[in-house]
Order: structure tokens, then C-alpha cells, then sequence
């Protein structure tokens, strides 16, 4: 049960050949089993899930089926406030936190039927190396050895492991993306106000996002369904309509202009990723996409600008925590939070401004194709290497890392990670490609995506424990 | 950042009342009571001998993004459909 697709899943529960309590204490077992070696969860609500499990049980034999998510079992990164239950945001600064609110997008996927089973590890504050959190690291499922990537670690590591089929991540630099990449599962950083950020505790309100995660594309578009549209209580939240993401799910890529990213994102990625994305290109070529060249001018000044955005509004963000709580912090974050705190309001200005002009540099390429595809990074680093107390750099020189995920925040477009293929030698690791779309385009992201999973099983495969 | 070998740049003569050093002049005042009044003393003198490196660290990309060219009306945006 626990290899199901929610798509799968779903149709089992609505037709009542599986119960909720069967598919959440399905959920339970493999986190009992599992978590102590993954560290995906810091905090699991067996109790509260197999009540809400027999409530829903019982509201689908009265027919009251609420739609594809009712009785599925999810989980957040544990940066979304959940009223009544600890919130810990990775950090022991707030490791007892308990809210006495709830974040929309838990508010709605409740409303929607689904079942929060637990609470999952991050790095802290959503920016740490995970040295200092509450709990040990999160460890990639494909290797324990190798990290799952962060700082949504537990919302792709839980995934990869067969924990739960829906997970919730934040994204201000690649934080649900890379995830997806290095644990072989799905991430959509949605567009910038696709989805309401309230009861999120914040990094950046200029770069951050909060999306879905699951084994399937068509699962991440059926949890975006559900995550999205306006809120009065984020003002960034878009008022526009959400469309509704499974009538074009199927559409097929034929026609479809994809314009594969030459240049600067692909300096630094292993050859093996290269081949790999070629060829998932090739597939989508074959499928009857059309192939195109899509020129980024400037793509690297977006690191620099993000970079100066993201540290003086964490700076902002934190200043009282920073203040009153730093010997509790994990001593990368409290490093980056004082050195965030000296930049000047010239540079934060310039920052901004550069936005801009990478915003309209995107719009003038999505008027030459319909998604750009480009890599999300080269395969999972050794835990060993992502743990570290500094920014300044390690006696052993670490792993190159391409700079693929700035870009979508910086401009806000929606994007795309998903499994295309896996690393040759022991262990055998993910790879994924990204697919980037205008804003407001997820709908095309999807297309895509799920076309290319109905030509390959990347996405079926699972590690071995 | 800004303040290397001793020598003035932007923001310690902004620290130093009146502009009495010259940018590349060298100056005397010790690096972290230039810092602090650079920074308003919002971080210790431990504390800086840990971040000034990492500041120093920052200092290429901070380079790269000033003297990127904005045209000359280009505005903060908003949200990602402005």
C-alpha cells in the first residue's frame, strides 16, 4: 500500500476497497520502521491520524467523499504552524513552540480531507546545516551515507522512503527542489503568490515559497489543486483563479516549444547528469515536444542578488531571535545571520532592482517557448560535507555545485524537479531535471512532467532498506 | 567588508566624522571600532574577528552585483505577474 500513487490510492479509499485507518496505519509502521535511521520526522501524530483516519472512513461510507486527497496521509516540513501541535521550525530556539494557529495550506489540505500524520526535519530555520537541530540530520533513503539535501530534508527523504505519499516543502533558493533532486521524488516550487504563505515562518518574504512534494506529478498538481489561490490573510497570495490542474493533465507535449538552457547552468554538472537530461530531452522530443534554445542573459547575477535579498530580509526575519536566543542556534545560522545583518540598504535596493530585470529577461524568454529545462543540481553530496559551521570554505574543497535553482526564485516562476534518471557505481543515486514555465504556467509543468512519467518508471523505483 | 589592511574605503569614511580620511588612505582606527560604527554595535569584538572574514568572503559577490547595470528607471518589482 504504501508504494501507492494517491491517484492509486485515492480511487481504492472513494470505492471503499481500502479504509484510511488501513492506509494511515500502513503510513505509521514504515515510519516506526524507518525513522530511526532516515530522521525524517521530528514529530509523529500517530493518535490524532488514525482518528481523523476513522472520521474519514466513516464520512466516505456515508458518502461524503470530499475529493482525491480525502484519507491520504501527508505531512508538512515542520516550518508550517500546525494549531496545538509543537512547531519546531528545526531550531532549538523554537523547539517548543506550540501554535495557536494554523497555516493555510494545512488548513486547506485538512479541509480537503487529508490526514497530517507527523511533522518533518529541516534544516534550521530553513537556511542551518542541520549540526546543532533538534534531532540528528535527516539521511538520504538511497544512501544513508549521502544527504537528502535541504532544507526541506524530511519532506523528500519521508517520500523516498515510503513514509508518506504527500509532503509539504519550502522553497527560497532550491530548498523543495533540491530535496526532490537528491531523494528521486517530485517538487514544485509554485509561482511567487500561487500559494499563501500564512502561518509559514518566514526566511525571505521576496524568495520564499511554499509547494507541494510527492512520488508522482500528477499527485504534487492534485495537492497544488488544493494548496492554492488567494488569501486574505497573505497579501502576496494572487487573487487570480486556479485552474483546474487535471483537465490538462493529459494533454500530451506535442507542439510544446522546451527550450533547453544552454550555458552557464550547466557549467559544473557532472557529465552524467548532462547525459541524462539530453536524453529525458530526447524523450519528451520523442513524445512530440519541440526542441528549442533558450538563452538566459545574465543568469549569474541572480546568485549575488539573491543572495544580498535573502540575507538582509532573514536578517529582518530573526533580528529578535538573533538577539535574545543565538547560543541556541546552530552556529552556521547564527553566522549567516549576523554577517546577513551588515548589508547595506544600497545593495538590498540593487538586489531588488536586478529582480526586475531578470523577471522581464524571463518574460522575454517564455516568449520564444513554453518551459525551459535545465538541471537541478548534480546528484546528493555526503552528509559529511553538507554539515559544516561556516560559510568560509572547508579544509577538503567540497563537491562543485551548479547554480540551477536562483533563477525560478528570484523571478518567481513556477518550477519543476523530477526524477530522469539515477547514477551508475555504488550507491546508486537520483538525478533530476528541472522544468521551468512563465509565471502562473504550472499547468504546463505538469503536462510535461507527467507525459515524461508515462514514458518511464524513474519514479516507481525505491530504495532498498 | 569595506575595510581591509587598514585601508579607507566607503563605509568607514561614512564611520569617521567628516570625512577626514581619504578613500585609500591608510588609517589607524582599529578594525572592529571602525566596524562597530560602521555597523552601530551591533555585533562584538569576538564576533567580528569570526564574521570579518566571512565578509570578506562576500565582498566579490557584492562586487559583482554593485557594478552590475541597471538601467536608470528599472524599479523594485513586485509579485511575480507585476
Amino acid at each position: 500500500m504504501i508504494e501507492l500513487s494517491v491517484g492509486e490510492l485515492g480511487s481504492l479509499l472513494r470505492t471503499r476497497k481500502v479504509s484510511p485507518v488501513e492506509v494511515v496505519g500502513a503510513c505509521l509502521r514504515q515510519i516506526e520502521r524507518l525513522n530511526p535511521q532516515v530522521q525524517a520526522f521530528l514529530t509523529v501524530t500517530g493518535e490524532s491520524a488514525l482518528a481523523a483516519a476513522r472520521t474519514a472512513e466513516e464520512e466516505i461510507r456515508r458518502g461524503r467523499y470530499k475529493g482525491p486527497l480525502h484519507g491520504i496521509p501527508y505531512a508538512p516540513k515542520d516550518l508550517l504552524a500546525t494549531k496545538g501541535i509543537r512547531t519546531t521550525n528545526g531550531s532549538r530556539v523554537t523547539a517548543e513552540w506550540v501554535p495557536e494557529y494554523e497555516s493555510t495550506v494545512t488548513a486547506r489540505l485538512q479541509a480537503a480531507g487529508a490526514i497530517l500524520v507527523g511533522k518533518l526535519n529541516l534544516l534550521e530555520f530553513a537556511m542551518g546545516s542541520g549540526q546543532r537541530g533538534l534531532v540528528a540530520p535527516a539521511r538520504n533513503p538511497w544512501s544513508l551515507a549521502h544527504s537528502p539535501s535541504g532544507s526541506s530534508s524530511g519532506s523528500g527523504a519521508a517520500l523516498a522512503a515510503r513514509m508518506v505519499p504527500l509532503t509539504i516543502g519550502t522553497d527560497t533558493g532550491g530548498s523543495i527542489r533540491g530535496p526532490a533532486k537528491s531523494c528521486g521524488v517530485v517538487g514544485l516550487k509554485p509561482t511567487y503568490g500561487r500559494v499563501s504563505r500564512y502561518g509559514v515562518t518566514a526566511l525571505s518574504w521576496t524568495l520564499d515559497h511554499v509547494g507541494p512534494m510527492a512520488r508522482t506529478v500528477a499527485d504534487v498538481a492534485a495537492m497544488l489543486q488544493v494548496m492554492s489561490g488567494a488569501d486574505p490573510r497573505d497579501r502576496t497570495a494572487a487573487r487570480r483563479a486556479v485552474p483546474d490542474f487535471t483537465k490538462t493533465l493529459g494533454a500530451g507535449v506535442k507542439g510544446l516549444r522546451i527550450g533547453v538552457a544552454e550555458g552557464y547552468f550547466f557549467e559544473k554538472v557532472e557529465p552524467e547528469v548532462e547525459r541524462a537530461l539530453r536524453a529525458a530531452m530526447g524523450e519528451l522530443e520523442k513524445l512530440g515536444a519541440v526542441r528549442v534554445v533558450a538563452k538566459v542573459e545574465n543568469a549569474a547575477i541572480c546568485s549575488p542578488a539573491l543572495g544580498v535579498i535573502l540575507g538582509a530580509e532573514s536578517a529582518t526575519v530573526h533580528a529578535e531571535r538573533l538577539r535574545d536566543s543565538a547560543g541556541l542556534m546552530d552556529p552556521l545560522v547564527r553566522e549567516r545571520l549576523e554577517a546577513n545583518s551588515l548589508y547595506s540598504a544600497m545593495d538590498y535596493i540593487q538586489a531588488l532592482r536586478v529582480r526586475t530585470v531578470m523577471m522581464e529577461e524571463m518574460r522575454r524568454v517564455f516568449a520564444g517557448c513554453d518551459a525551459v529545462l535545465l538541471p537541478a543540481g548534480n546528484p546528493a553530496p555526503l552528509l559529511e560535507t553538507e554539515i559544516v559551521q561556516t560559510d568560509l570554505p572547508p579544509a577538503v574543497p567540497a563537491a562543485p555545485r551548479p547554480d540551477t535553482f536562483n533563477l525560478a526564485n528570484l523571478t518567481g516562476i513556477p518550477s519543476l524537479v523530477l526524477p530522469c534518471g539515477f547514477t551508475a557505481g555504488t550507491p546508486t543515486l537520483p538525478i533530476g531535471m528541472q522544468l521551468c514555465a512563465k509565471p502562473f504556467g504550472e499547468a504546463t509543468l505538469f503536462r510535461i512532467g507527467h507525459a515524461y512519467q508515462g514514458v518511464t518508471d524513474w519514479h516507481r523505483r525505491a530504495p532498498k532498506f | 567588508m569595506g575595510i581591509t589592511n587598514g585601508v579607507a574605503r566607503r563605509e568607514l569614511l561614512l564611520a569617521l566624522a567628516g570625512g577626514a580620511a581619504a578613500e585609500g588612505q591608510v588609517v589607524t582606527v582599529a578594525r572592529w571600532e571602525a566596524a562597530a560604527q560602521v555597523y552601530g554595535v551591533r555585533i562584538g569584538k569576538e564576533r567580528w574577528a569570526v564574521l570579518e572574514p566571512v565578509m570578506e568572503r562576500r565582498r566579490a559577490q557584492l562586487e559583482v552585483l554593485r557594478r552590475f547595470r541597471v538601467a536608470e528607471g528599472v524599479e523594485p518589482a513586485g509579485g511575480a505577474d507585476d
